[in-house]
């Protein structure tokens, strides 16, 4: 299991035109509407253009299958901005169920810890938190009403899973929402970055070249699982990925991984 | 706002606030908004997010600009005061688009006359359906630039007045007099004097003259065109420091013949072979670009003397170092 952490806005874009005021959206799961990093972008940055005999034999090549199987990147933590602490690490039930439930598949150790479920309008945060004020955790549009405690075990839990050493810098900003709360910021809260094409002598924008740009904010981490042994490949502690690359788009972070 | 907000005094996200938290219509609730954004300090999360950011990018060509004057960038971005700015969606800190970056570096690719084929390589080009050559992407990758972490409080308040609001909105047909109402529109600017640190990039090994090149127009560009809006009115230039290149080989290799060439030109029949096994010691782990001029230098001094010799076991060992 390896999980990426994006230092900068990642953008796996769907390659297509959207209908809505988003002229590229980024890819998101079909049934939970989550943004995703689809396996293939995963497994053709880590190939990285190479053609040899190894690379044939893990990554597949015309003649057979690749001895290497990557999973999608899941979302597992978003962050969203919040009036206290910058800024929130936040997951849902459904989300930490998934992650189970691919745990145990894979024979790896589960979670331990119990996941609670929040109310609609509650948010469980741990002891230790930075994102409480006046018993409220207040994120982008949304107020929701601080259980401090209520996510103990389970901020430690996935602290050490996913942060390890550095886990204090995320247990502090880690808020447990509703499945409902997640599915709204995952559709309205992800970054919209505006671009513009300037005409070089009037330093004005030229007609028709504003577009708007969706990409996953930086600080998001994914889960992903790779099956089959000894890939040195998998170990690079960064990578590059997705669309817009040649300005500064899609640096992940590996974290952790077994 | 909503109500359980108006209480609520420092903001700790100034994208957040400058987005939705706006109080109400009046002059004075745009004044106090801007007024606590200035005077927030940047989240406590951002020195350990810049540190691991350097971390990822440590190959990277750095470039530390420093504000000069105002910068007003991403104006454009919608907000509830009319003038946006880029603000980083996670961390709240100003910084500066690497597409603003690469924009910028092409203005200033025009002035240093570069070749259609250089331009391909530090910007890409589109595709040309006539020809029916595919596009390609650049081959450097022009990172966002990121505040410096000393710098706690970035932003200032700021103001553009229109005098001729008439004039300008029916685009002329209203004659501009002394009559008209000023109308004052408070913005967020960053104020001079805040440094940021741009990373450029290039994923191909050996090819590091690239982005180095890049670097020093963006520096010009940085310096003399402004980045960002209203740099017609002194918005957005900066002070750059260049990181120092690194020699090429040949520079190395010829400030190390430089080094030993007395050394060379006291090689005598005395004391050849002392002299030689001190010079193979010395070169063997060398990069071969580095070593070359050296072992020419001994091979011509040997030549000229006639004593150079394949079957000598030390010029052959000479040779075949400058055969790799």
């Amino acid at each position: 299991m390896i999980f990426w952490q994006a230092l900068t806005p990642v953008h796996p874009g769907t390659g297509q035109d959207s209908s809505s005021v988003i002229d590229l959206p980024v890819a998101r799961e079909a049934a939970t509407g989550f943004p995703v990093i689809p396996a293939s972008s995963l497994k053709g940055v880590l190939r990285d253009g190479r053609d040899d005999e190894q690379s044939n034999r893990l990554f597949g090549s015309l003649e057979n299958a690749a001895e290497l199987t990557l999973t999608d990147a899941r979302l597992l933590l978003l962050p969203v901005r919040s009036y206290a602490g910058t800024f929130a690490f936040l997951t849902c039930p459904l989300v930490l169920e998934r992650l189970k439930r691919d745990q145990k598949a894979l024979g790896l150790p589960e979670l331990k810890a119990p996941i609670p479920n929040p109310g609609q309008t509650e948010a469980l945060v741990p002891k230790n938190t930075q994102i409480v004020h006046a018993n409220q955790v207040i994120l982008e549009d949304i107020d929701l009403s601080a259980t401090v405690g209520g996510a103990e075990a389970l901020a430690q839990e996935l602290g050490q899973l996913v942060f390890g050493a550095e886990s204090s810098y995320f247990v502090g900003r880690f808020a447990l929402v509703s499945n409902e709360v997640f599915d709204y910021f995952c559709e309205m809260g992800l970054e919209v970055i505006a671009r513009v094409r300037l005409e070089n002598e009037s330093k004005t924008v030229a007609n028709g070249a504003l577009w708007y740009e969706e990409a996953i904010p930086a600080e998001t981490v994914f889960s992903s699982f790779a099956i089959g042994n000894g890939f040195e490949e998998l170990n690079r502690p960064y990578i590059q990925i997705g669309g817009q690359a040649s300005v500064g788009r899609g640096l992940l972070r590996r974290l952790g991984g077994e | 706002m909503r109500n359980s907000l108006r209480a609520l005094g420092a903001i700790s996200h100034a994208g957040l606030a400058l987005y939705k938290g706006l109080k109400g219509f009046e002059p004075q609730d745009k004044q106090s908004l801007l007024e606590a954004i200035v005077q927030t300090p940047i989240g406590s999360a951002y020195p350990e997010a810049f540190q691991r950011w350097k971390a990822a990018l440590k190959d990277a060509v750095f470039l530390e600009a420093t504000t000069r004057t105002p910068l007003a960038i991403g104006l454009g971005n919608s907000s509830p005061l009319e003038n946006g700015l880029s603000i980083h969606h996670t961390y709240g800190t100003p910084y500066l688009p690497g597409s603003a970056l690469k924009g910028l570096l092409r203005r200033a690719a025009e002035r240093f006359g570069l070749s259609e084929s250089e331009k391909a390589v530090l910007l890409g080009e589109g595709p040309d359906p006539k020809q029916k050559k595919p596009g390609n992407a650049a081959y450097l990758v022009y990172w966002d630039g990121w505040l410096d972490p000393a710098s706690a409080q970035p932003f200032q308040q700021d103001v553009i007045t229109v005098h001729h609001q008439e004039y300008y909105s029916t685009r002329g047909q209203v004659w501009p007099t002394d009559f008209d109402d000023p109308n004052p529109v408070a913005f967020l600017s960053v104020r001079p004097g805040v440094k940021f640190h741009i990373p450029i990039t290039c994923p191909a090994e050996n090819a590091q003259d690239w982005p180095h090149k890049a670097a020093e127009m963006l520096k010009w560009g940085l310096e003399h065109l402004g980045l960002g809006g209203k740099t017609n009115a002194g918005y957005g230039y900066f002070a750059v420091k260049l990181p120092p290149k690194p020699k090429s080989a040949q520079e190395e290799g010829l400030e190390l013949l430089n080094t030993y060439q007395k050394r060379i030109a006291a090689i005598k029949p005395a004391n050849e072979r002392g002299e030689l096994d001190f010079f193979l010691r010395e070169l063997a782990d060398k990069p071969p670009a580095v070593r070359r001029p050296v072992l020419e230098a001994i091979k011509k001094h040997l030549q000229e003397w006639k004593v150079w010799k394949e079957s000598n076991p030390q010029h052959a060992r000479i040779q075949e170092l400058l055969d790799l």
